[in-house]
């Protein structure tokens, strides 16, 4: 296991503002004027999620935004989306894990209106299998998320108790 | 049944005490168009939804608001965290206070608390979506009228990403609508 007290200086270096990650627009976008970051998923080459190149953004653009289709991203007013800022591996693993996590359930959305798309499914598998890594990756070095995984609950005394709970993170 | 998932779906690190900005961004948890609301009226709208898709679809999204419901928790929290009685009461919450000390409870900005007038179930699938189509985009609103009172970008982050869920979620509950439209409205 990697020793990441050496990084332990999260806290201390903890921000309390966000950067801007995009510059304003013109006033008054309107809906699906925003050019869309195509899915760099394509790169892998499996072949299969070339064909959802035109449909959904990648993780990273994606969780961002807090919409992972292409072309439905609708900003308000002259204000995209602000970046938050990540301080330190652990505060980095986490977001990591929300960032695939929520592609993943975007895409569940997008399926439950669209179950015959075998492409989006297979995107949906592949994203939820990163997640599984991730989260796996998190609880053995920080702790558990999640009680019914075999990582990080093996110990005592009782680990899912330990702070930080969500809302003190 | 639920599983517990113990982190927040999008991150929240407001270190800036704002008290002002608490008692308007309590409206997306106990407020007419809130989080709650949300996801109570999903929720409870599942279980007549005509086919398996609808059922789904309300059922996930449910799910979804109620870590909405918690990241606008979260971020109340953060903004009152160590206030002073007389801080409170120069940003006009000694009411909340004298009732609920700093603790969470469900009220919109103007301290009214929330109730389950907020929301309708109907049986009558294309009635309850078109509610929510309208509960999405009245949700968009408020958030935006919440933006345009943000100071600190550690809020306005949070806030214009739960403004796009509502976006996400009306394009998707709009596809339902009208495919049910479709085949129940011959």
């Amino acid at each position: 296991m990697q020793n990441y007290s050496s990084y332990g200086l999260d806290d201390v270096f903890m921000r309390t503002f966000m950067m801007p990650a995009v510059m304003p627009n013109a006033v008054n976008i309107p809906q699906m004027n925003v050019q869309d970051n195509i899915s760099t998923i394509s790169q892998n080459n499996n072949g299969y999620n070339m064909m959802n190149q035109n449909k959904f953004v990648n993780p990273t653009e994606g969780f961002l935004r807090g919409n992972m289709e292409a072309g439905t991203y609708l900003p308000y007013k002259n204000m995209t989306y602000l970046r938050p800022v990540i301080n330190g591996e652990k505060q980095n693993a986490l977001y990591k894990l929300q960032e695939i996590a929520f592609a993943a359930h975007d895409i569940n959305l997008y399926l439950d209106t669209h179950p015959n798309d075998a492409n989006a499914i297979r995107l949906y598998n592949e994203y939820n299998k990163q997640e599984k890594k991730l989260n796996d990756e998190y609880e053995r070095k920080y702790g558990p998320i999640d009680l019914s995984d075999d990582e990080g609950l093996n110990v005592t005394p009782w680990a899912w108790i330990k702070e930080p709970w969500p809302w003190n993170e | 049944m639920w599983k517990y998932s113990k982190k927040l779906q999008y991150p929240i690190n407001i270190k800036r005490k704002n008290l002002k900005m608490a008692k308007a961004v309590i409206s997306q948890y106990g407020g007419a168009q809130s989080e709650l609301s949300a996801a109570l009226r999903y929720l409870n709208q599942r279980y007549t939804m005509p086919d398996a898709k609808g059922k789904a679809l309300l059922n996930d999204i449910g799910t979804e608001e109620l870590a909405h419901v918690e990241m606008i928790c979260t971020m109340v929290y953060q903004m009152m965290k160590g206030a002073t009685p007389d801080e409170l009461k120069e940003a006009g919450l000694e009411g909340n206070y004298t009732e609920h000390g700093l603790a969470l409870f469900p009220t919109d900005a103007n301290g009214v608390p929330w109730t389950s007038t907020y929301f309708s179930t109907t049986g009558d699938p294309v009635a309850d979506l078109e509610e929510d189509l309208a509960a999405e985009q009245k949700a968009r609103a408020v958030y935006e009228h919440l933006i345009d009172l943000s100071d600190d970008p550690a809020i306005t982050g949070p806030l214009l990403w739960l403004r796009q869920r509502e976006v996400v979620h009306y394009n998707r509950f709009k596809e339902l609508s009208d495919e049910y439209k479709a085949k129940y409205y011959k």
